[in-house]
């Protein structure tokens, strides 16, 4: 870890935008984890919720306005946020793991394995992936860990393409050669020589899907296919919204679009700096 | 002197798209214990597929073909995965070409080194891991070696690195270690210290080294044998006073030709003629007939291997040129 | 005199044909069929209302009034006479008679896939007495017969002889005002004008209904004059509508209400092994805390009426006496702690999400409200293609329903909803909650067969008293409105029905 603090983190702290997407990232982060301490209100505890404060205007009684049901938008943001870097976290590490193993293991062993494992992946990228997460939650319903699920099926190929390629030159590197004459088998040298060289890559690329499932899950809220409504993300949040936007209610759907962007953009700042810093070739 | 290690008759061939290619093609030899044993030659040679050979890593379309690599009485072509996964790293251990490349770059040397350890003997504790992996890096020179633990490879200078790829390889006390070129890729200032410590190192591990170069030089100053290696085959094979001073093949006088003598004066070094042909090509007969300037009609049939002088030697004219 | 009325007519009928005036309609939902007994469904009635006549209907204020019949009158407990309208033909030019309203009526009653059955199943059968008067005989007294005549649409015996039901499903042939032109199905459907209308020109030459199920799409289209109407505006878009065009909103026929599993010990949904609804005191607590007027205020922009019968008061059967309690949580709370919940209780409120206007949203805010009162509430809303088969199989303990009036007759709702479920008789048909009061079934049952209709109206009145003030069998909530949006070119005056009755309308 010492190698982290000598000189990625050192040298990835010089990008003034990047140490903004950190704090960004690390603020939403807090609220995420905290809701309870940070918001005004409860937005799941109905006791709290009143008719008579159904869309309120931002910047009075409640800082960005409140909904049909009275709910306070700050809070249900914070609420929000929990679940959408829930979803757009878990999903992830789902699919950097299947990925990796997938994509480790089509690489390093190639021949028949290889074949089926990247024509699924050819076969699954050729359909967009909101189309295919839109089929996969349209058939199983509304939920949260469906949504991870749907989100991990379309995301897991990026990793395994990624790993495969990485894979297939490294393998030839001498000193996974050198593994092999060190009597390592094909297990350890996947998994202890190859997959430290593969990591840089993927942690960025996941550092950028991250958001990218952050929006899809967003995508799919909107849409209705998402996460139920009694656990609202900021998709679903915006959704909401947008059934009254035109009625001249626009916070409830704009507050939560502007920290979606935010989100967004934060993640994709430290993944951009984190490609800069990490990049073997530029480094070594 | 026991012997350690006797190959016979080895055959690595490659089934390419293009042909068949007989990288290694019955090539013999053996060393005893503590033993140095120089292979010698051209690129292309086949040198390091022997080295590859001899621990049958061998990448497919390659396969060993034929004979027989006998190591303390086992024959290792005849041994399964796990049975050579074993004694690879453990009894016997390869030294790369580039030490840049043969050190994985994203993990510390400290822990490179421990997990050769532990991988070979797991009931060592990491402790006594570590401990060892200290001693074998002050033991190649390493400076510091507790600090150096916690480096990354690209942190090293090449020769550091070419000394930790030596203590790598040396650090479970191997019987038998192959060296494919290890100081090719470094300064030359750099090389003489290297060479020394590996001649060292063998010496007082009591191991036997199989020592790959294309340089002449080198296997002068290290080696007790030296083969010969031209497209393929051995074309001769003896002990290093022999070969050095002595040689009878047309090939092995070139190579010692080639080299720079100080107290010769010379307005150009000599060169063979011509260049080593491709394998896939192979001209009939003696395969250095083509560049030889004794061949004639007798050299269109491939020359028996001979004893003469104390070594063996492959050519139709070996009393003719002595 | 005669003259003069001459003139007149020859005016109008030279002032209708040099205007060929169109009227487009864009409609929410399109007719399912144009066979005109296959399904009762609004879309579909309302577009057939333009095409066929009944005997007898329902004019603008929902009041009986003649149709193809001039007079009916009960002859005796159990048979009517109806006297036909003379000089009326078909759009094919041909006749009608007592022989198409025999053929009509075996047609409804008897084929196999009327959707209307249940609808005459009280009515035995019909004779013809001359070629211009028929006799209905029912099965008992019957004093719905002449409201059930609005549901069947008279079909030319004729025409209909030679046609299969496919054919018959997509080529009517009626003597409404309007004449059946073409039907791209999804798109548009067509109408012209039948010049020889027994009640008068229609004043449209052509009338076009156009399916616009998009919500966007059809607000769009009459903002952008594509089409002169629109049924059914999204309350989200209202405001935008309201600047630039006519906008009015109609009481509807539907109650939405909130049903309690009254007798399971152990209902299905509800926390603990008691099932709390099945205590008097739980129920009217729900009724207490319930903040109707917030709902109708916030979550339906004041479009809907908060109601506190089955209901609204242009059905017959309405109760003057009985009033929506007040919003009293306090109250509600004492209840509660009464029966025995000071600390409440958790359920789940199975909810549609497409079926009724705002419907989840609905569910939620009932939760919230009775979330002040303790009561945890777990909405469970869902498409009403999973909701109705959950609901009807009593999977639910607690749920949120409608029911349209149609017939415009309290019977409709006390005969499915509030008498007990008895599958041979036919009664509680919809009764998902399962409330049982024998005097309130014995009140409906009487009801039924009670011809005397101030006697009738006392005991439907009293049977609606017991079942909802003295049992809250369910919970009110409000009665949907009908919002319309139209521009200045036409006189538009919605009806109860939600039907949108082309004859009715008329260039400005």
């Amino acid at each position: 870890m010492k190698f982290f603090e000598n000189e990625i983190v050192s040298e990835f702290f010089e990008d003034k935008l990047a140490v903004a997407g950190v704090f960004i990232f690390i603020f939403f982060m807090f609220c995420a984890l905290f809701p309870a301490v940070l918001s005004p209100q409860n937005p799941y505890d109905l006791e709290q919720l009143f008719l008579e404060n159904s869309f309120k205007a931002p910047f009075g009684e409640f800082l960005l306005g409140s909904d049909e049901q009275g709910r306070d938008i700050l809070s249900a943001i914070m609420y929000g946020l929990r679940i959408s870097l829930y979803v757009g976290i878990a999903s992830t590490i789902l699919s950097v793991l299947i990925g990796l193993i997938a994509g480790l293991i089509s690489g390093y062993f190639g021949g028949i394995v290889d074949t089926i494992i990247m024509r699924i992946a050819d076969i699954q990228l050729s359909f967009p992936a909101i189309l295919v997460a839109l089929i996969i939650m349209a058939l199983w319903g509304q939920g949260v860990t469906k949504i991870v699920i749907a989100i991990t099926i379309v995301n897991w190929v990026y990793y395994a393409r990624t790993a495969r390629g990485v894979v297939l030159s490294e393998k030839e590197k001498d000193y996974a050669q050198s593994a092999k004459a060190l009597g390592m088998n094909s297990v350890s040298i996947m998994f202890k020589e190859i997959l430290p060289n593969i990591m840089a890559p993927i942690i960025v690329i996941a550092t950028v899907r991250i958001a990218n499932a952050i929006i899809l899950e967003a995508t799919l809220s909107f849409l209705g296919l998402g996460v139920p409504i009694t656990e609202p993300s900021l998709g679903s949040l915006i959704s909401n919204g947008y059934q009254v936007l035109f009625s001249g209610y626009w916070w409830g759907s704009v507050f939560p679009g502007i920290v979606l962007m935010l989100l967004v953009i934060s993640i994709n700042l430290i993944g951009d700096r984190l490609r800069d810093v990490m990049n073997p070739r530029l480094k070594r | 002197m026991s012997e350690m290690l006797r190959v016979e008759n080895l055959k690595t061939y490659f089934d390419t798209r293009k042909g068949l290619v007989k990288a290694v093609d019955g090539i013999s030899f053996s060393i005893n214990k503590g033993e140095i044993l120089g292979i010698v030659g051209e690129s292309g040679a086949g040198k390091s597929i022997t080295g590859f050979s001899l621990i049958n890593l061998i990448d497919s379309p390659g396969e060993i073909v034929d004979g027989s690599i006998l190591f303390n009485d086992r024959e290792l072509t005849q041994l399964s995965e796990d049975e050579l996964s074993k004694i690879r790293g453990g009894d016997i251990s390869m030294i790369f070409q580039d030490p840049q490349m043969s050190l994985n770059p994203v993990i510390t040397i400290g822990k490179q080194l421990i997990e050769t350890v532990t991988y070979h003997n797991s009931e060592t504790s990491k402790q006594d891991a570590h401990k060892k992996a200290v001693e074998m890096l002050e033991l190649v020179g390493m400076p510091a070696p507790e600090k150096r633990m916690a480096s990354y490879p690209h942190q090293l200078s090449g020769g550091m690195k070419q000394r930790v790829v030596i203590a790598m390889a040396l650090i479970n006390s191997p019987k038998l270690l192959i060296a494919d070129e290890p100081t090719t890729a470094l300064d030359v200032t750099i090389q003489a210290q290297i060479l020394f410590l590996m001649k060292k190192l063998t010496k007082e591990f009591g191991s036997s080294l199989v020592l790959i170069t294309h340089d002449i030089a080198v296997v002068a100053q290290m080696c007790d044998k030296i083969a010969v290696m031209y497209a393929g085959r051995i074309v001769e094979y003896g002990s290093n006073k022999d070969i050095l001073y002595n040689p009878k093949h047309p090939y092995t006088k070139g190579l010692i030709q080639c080299l720079p003598k100080l107290n010769e004066e010379k307005k150009r070094l000599y060169q063979i003629p011509g260049v080593m042909p491709s394998l896939l090509h192979l001209p009939e007969g003696c395969y250095f007939s083509d560049r030889c300037p004794f061949a004639d009609e007798e050299c269109k049939v491939y020359p028996e291997t001979i004893t003469l002088e104390g070594r063996l030697v492959s050519c139709h004219k070996v009393k003719q040129i002595s | 005199m005669k003259k003069l009325f001459l003139t007149l007519t020859l005016l109008v009928l030279f002032v209708g044909s040099s205007f060929a005036a169109t009227l487009n309609l864009g409609v929410a939902s399109e007719a399912i069929t144009l066979d005109p007994y296959v399904q009762n469904e609004t879309a579909t009635s309302s577009t057939l209302s333009n095409i066929f006549d009944t005997l007898i209907r329902f004019d603008a204020d929902y009041q009986l009034v003649p149709g193809l019949a001039t007079s009916w009158k009960a002859l005796d407990n159990i048979t009517w006479e109806v006297k036909l309208r003379k000089g009326v033909t078909f759009h094919n030019g041909n006749p009608f008679n007592a022989d198409d309203v025999l053929f009509s009526f075996d047609r409804f009653k008897n084929w196999e896939r009327s959707g209307f059955k249940g609808k005459v199943s009280s009515i035995e059968k019909v004779e013809k007495k001359d070629a211009y008067t028929v006799v209905f005989t029912t099965k008992g007294p019957y004093p719905l017969f002449p409201r059930k005549m609005t549901y069947m649409r008279i079909m030319d015996q004729e025409y209909c002889s030679d046609k299969t039901p496919e054919h018959l499903g997509t080529h009517p042939v009626g003597t409404g005002p309007y004449i059946f032109d073409k039907w791209i199905k999804g798109a548009t459907l067509t109408l012209n004008a039948n010049a020889k209308y027994w009640a008068g020109v229609p004043s449209y030459d052509r009338v076009v209904f156009k399916a616009l199920t998009n919500d966007s799409t059809r607000v769009a289209a009459i903002l952008s004059n594509e089409v002169d109407l629109i049924n059914r505006v999204p309350v989200k878009d209202i405001n935008r509508v309201k600047g630039s065009k006519n906008f009015i909103q109609k009481p509807g026929l539907r109650l939405i209400y909130l049903q309690m599993d009254h007798p399971r010990a152990d209902s299905p949904y509800v926390t603990g092994k008691i099932n709390p609804f099945a205590d008097i005191r739980v129920r009217r607590a729900i009724y207490y805390a319930i903040n109707e007027d917030n709902i109708v205020k916030y979550i339906m922009n004041g479009f809907a009426e908060p109601a506190g019968q089955f209901q609204p008061n242009v059905v017959f059967g309405y109760d003057d006496s009985i009033k929506r309690v007040s919003h009293d949580p306090a109250k509600a709370k004492q209840l509660l702690a009464d029966a025995g919940y000071p600390d409440g209780f958790e359920v789940v409120l199975d909810a549609p999400n497409n079926r009724y206007i705002n419907d989840e949203q609905i569910a939620q805010a009932i939760a919230s409200s009775l979330a002040k009162v303790k009561i945890k509430v777990k909405v469970n809303a869902m498409p009403k293609s999973a909701y109705f088969p959950k609901v009807n199989s009593s999977d639910s303990s607690f749920n949120m329903l409608g029911w349209s009036n149609s017939d415009g007759d309290a019977s409709s709702f006390l005969d499915a909803c509030v008498h007990s479920y008895d599958q041979d008789k036919g009664y509680g048909r919809y009764n998902g909650g399962r409330y049982s009061n024998p005097e309130v079934d014995r009140l409906i049952e009487e009801s039924d067969v009670m011809i005397d209709q101030v006697k009738r109206l006392e005991l439907m009145k009293k049977a609606q008293k017991i079942a909802l003030q003295d049992d809250q069998n369910i919970i009110p909530l409000h009665y949907q409105v009908d919002l319309y949006a139209y521009n200045n070119k036409i006189n538009f005056k919605p009806r109860i029905d939600s039907h949108l009755y082309v004859f009715e309308m008329s260039q400005k």
